[in-house]
């Protein structure tokens, strides 16, 4: 529902101040009338979009759907999770079973997911840059950063810094891999 | 224009009633509470009274965790990778 929502940019069919119909909200998007109200309900039920009443027929924004309105690097977020990751996600044992236990960036649940036979042994960030024809070329790497920059958006490095007793670990080296390991 | 939003005090009202009265029915009726023992039962009793309640606790923990998140950690959250994100460390930014 998420995915759906955010690849056809439901976002911004209704404005932040005042209401849509379901018929405004299709003409925009490209989908029949019967498609989006569906969705729409679907996501109600998780406070993403309302009806001013039920029933009214009557969209508006709520704080939870205008997120991504707010902060567009949340849609790069989302996309990249839900169209990159979660396929991935759904792919990591069939990984495990063609790579074994390998820790490998050229083996993993993304590259096994995404990458042509051409691009054996590269890894997915070396799809990023080259997927896409002409001007759209490169267009995952550029989501990704925006997907990292939300996330740093959101992230108080004070709390890392103040929830661990540093000092304890005394003369160490910390080394930060991120979630690479699994990209 | 804006469309109703209930108040964390008034969901925890109705979690509560409803709890009480899935409670109430299995201590009535000598029937075990819902629980995480090996034993505990596989089901909660099928009966309109505790399905009812049940079905309201749920549209009101769903609001209660909605409202909780907040929205970027709720969009976050409902990303199925992402089940627990860099929020629950984010206190002041």
């Amino acid at each position: 529902m998420l995915n759906l929502l955010n690849q056809y940019d439901f976002w911004d069919t209704v404005p932040l101040t005042g209401s849509a119909t379901y018929s405004d909200i299709a003409s925009k998007v490209n989908l029949s009338e019967l498609l989006v109200r569906r969705a729409l309900r679907h996501a109600m039920t998780r406070h993403i979009f309302a009806e001013t009443t039920p029933g009214s027929e009557k969209i508006v924004h709520t704080s939870i759907s205008a997120a991504p309105i707010k902060n567009p690097l949340l849609c790069s977020y989302m996309g990249h999770n839900l169209e990159e990751v979660a396929p991935a996600a759904l792919n990591l044992v069939a990984t495990l079973k063609r790579y074994g236990e390998s820790v490998e960036p050229t083996e993993s649940a993304l590259v096994y997911t995404f990458l042509p036979d051409s691009m054996t042994g590269k890894t997915v960030f070396d799809w990023f840059e080259v997927d896409g024809e002409g001007d759209r070329k490169g267009w995952r790497v550029k989501r990704f950063g925006e997907a990292m920059s939300y996330v740093l958006s959101n992230f108080n490095p004070k709390a890392i810094h103040s929830a661990f007793d540093w000092d304890g670990l005394g003369d160490a080296t910390f080394v930060d891999v991120c979630s690479h390991s699994c990209l | 224009m804006a469309s109703y939003s209930p108040s964390l005090t008034e969901l925890a009202s109705k979690i509560s009633a409803a709890a009480s009265v899935i409670d109430g029915y299995c201590t009535k009726n000598s029937l075990p509470q819902p629980s995480f023992d090996v034993n505990g039962p596989a089901a909660l009793p099928n009966d309109p009274e505790v399905q009812v309640a049940k079905m309201q606790m749920q549209d009101a923990l769903t609001s209660m965790t909605d409202l909780l998140l907040g929205p970027n950690a709720l969009m976050s959250a409902l990303v199925p990778v992402r089940r627990y994100t860099h929020q629950s460390v984010n206190s002041e930014s």
